[in-house]
């Protein structure tokens, strides 16, 4: 009897262990959006919006919780299949803790760069390490015309090439105060306040009205409004 | 006094049960809402949007070179403006349900930005839709006055110039019927994108001057 009911309890506590590690095993949902609100542009209500976006795109392709680099690009271009320099590079740029997967935390940190609200420095640091494809510190010559090149071809644009170089010597000509055939972070802000649309895509009018968009925070809120 | 108008809508409003209450389509067809109500453009929205904020952010969407302002003065642009145009480098998608080249459209054109604007507004005219001119940009819409929805189609045509001899031009759906706006961008850019013809003349003369092709036709 006694060692029935020992069998039992070991049973019992190996069934509670397995689920408990079902819970662990899975990133934990939303635990603290007051913190991530702290650090982010974004308001608490508008952290969990996020989070419900986060979650459409994270259970894609795997609903674990995480998004990897393939509901990424689904999330992003409607198709896993699109191969793309740029797109490699953003996903890179979220991925700070370079586990090639973006946790929630992750997704709020980088998207909160792209607030209307967010900081300009944010926004020039993003997009300085965006164009900086080798992450050598500077942006060379040959990373502009990669990035041209790369422009015009996805929308079937093709120039020759002398045009291509002299639309980026014209660029270098601005840019490239130093004169050392390369654009540091300090030109390249330099430019941005020259040209301020050079950060248009950096920012997404949309996360303004992501609480309209994603309202589930009505029900699901654990924070008063404020 | 509460007109008998306002006092229905505000009714059907306040309905408890939500299988009979209004919905915000019906709000907008009610009669009364219609009465001088002129739809808010998603483009203006977003005008206001800048207005309101910091002077460094709302001036990233003013695109005009400091130097040369005016109606018809292209939008001289570099090369990081260019790379910047790229739709993997734009994160909209994460709100969009249609990809990238269903709303956004470019091709090159050796055609200079005050005629490529003036033949964007004949032909878009001809094909029956309202254009209205804003600081060098174009904003076209299609309005059904048969029907009683607001505007089914608003294309926002812009030109910016690369290098003397090459413009591109950009036509960005901000909002309705995908099959209209590919109809629209297939007819604007076979009429005024560089053709493969005179690519291949251009070629075959030796020309220094070659036209590049670089017609974009969106495809189903």
């Amino acid at each position: 009897m006694v060692h029935f009911l020992d069998g039992l309890k070991q049973l019992l506590s190996a069934i509670v262990s397995c689920c408990d590690s079902e819970i662990y095993k899975q990133p934990r949902g939303l635990e603290s959006p007051e913190a991530l609100a702290r650090e982010t542009v974004f308001s608490v209500s508008e952290i969990e919006a996020l989070y419900e976006l986060f979650k459409k795109i994270s259970s894609a392709v795997i609903d674990d919780g995480l998004i990897n680099k393939e509901e990424f690009q689904l999330a992003l271009f409607k198709t896993n299949k699109k191969e793309s320099l740029f797109a490699d590079r953003v996903f890179d740029l979220f991925d700070t803790k370079h586990n090639g997967i973006l946790d929630f935390e992750e997704f709020a940190r980088a998207l909160s760069v792209f607030h209307p609200n967010a900081p300009i420095n944010d926004k020039i640091e993003f997009s300085f390490q965006l164009y900086d494809l080798k992450q050598q510190g500077f942006i060379e010559r040959q990373e502009v015309k990669q990035m041209v090149v790369a422009t015009l071809a996805e929308s079937g644009m093709n120039l020759l090439d002398d045009v291509i170089e002299s639309i980026i010597d014209k660029t270098f000509e601005e840019a490239d105060t130093k004169h050392d055939g390369k654009i540091d972070k300090e030109e390249w802000g330099n430019l941005v306040l020259r040209h301020p649309s050079l950060l248009k895509n950096m920012t997404l009018q949309y996360l303004k009205d992501i609480t309209t968009t994603f309202p589930s925070f009505v029900f699901h809120s654990q924070v008063d409004d404020t | 006094m509460v007109s008998p108008g306002t006092k229905n809508l505000i009714k059907r409003i306040l309905d408890p049960n939500p299988c009979t209450r209004i919905s915000m389509d019906g709000i907008k067809n009610h009669d009364w809402f219609k009465q001088a109500y002129t739809p808010l453009g998603p483009d203006e929205e977003e005008e206001e949007d800048c207005a309101c904020t910091e002077d460094e952010l709302s001036s990233v969407h003013d695109t005009t070179p400091e130097a040369e302002r005016g109606p018809d003065s292209p939008y001289l642009i570099n090369a990081f403006q260019l790379i910047g145009m790229s739709s993997c480098l734009d994160l909209s998608g994460f709100f969009e349900n249609e990809v990238v080249s269903e709303r956004k459209i470019m091709f090159t054109s050796n055609h200079c930005p005050k005629e490529l604007l003036e033949r964007i507004e004949r032909t878009v005219t001809e094909m029956g839709f309202r254009v209205q001119k804003k600081n060098g940009k174009l904003k076209v819409t299609l309005e059904l006055k048969d029907q009683k929805a607001p505007a089914s189609l608003s294309v926002a045509a812009q030109v910016y110039e690369i290098s003397p001899a090459f413009y591109v031009v950009e036509l960005r759906k901000t909002c309705g019927d995908a099959t209209v706006y590919r109809q629209l961008c297939a007819k604007l850019s076979n009429e005024l994108g560089v053709s493969e013809s005179q690519v291949q003349s251009g070629i075959q003369t030796g020309d220094t001057k070659i036209q590049q092709a670089a017609v974009v036709v969106p495809h189903d």
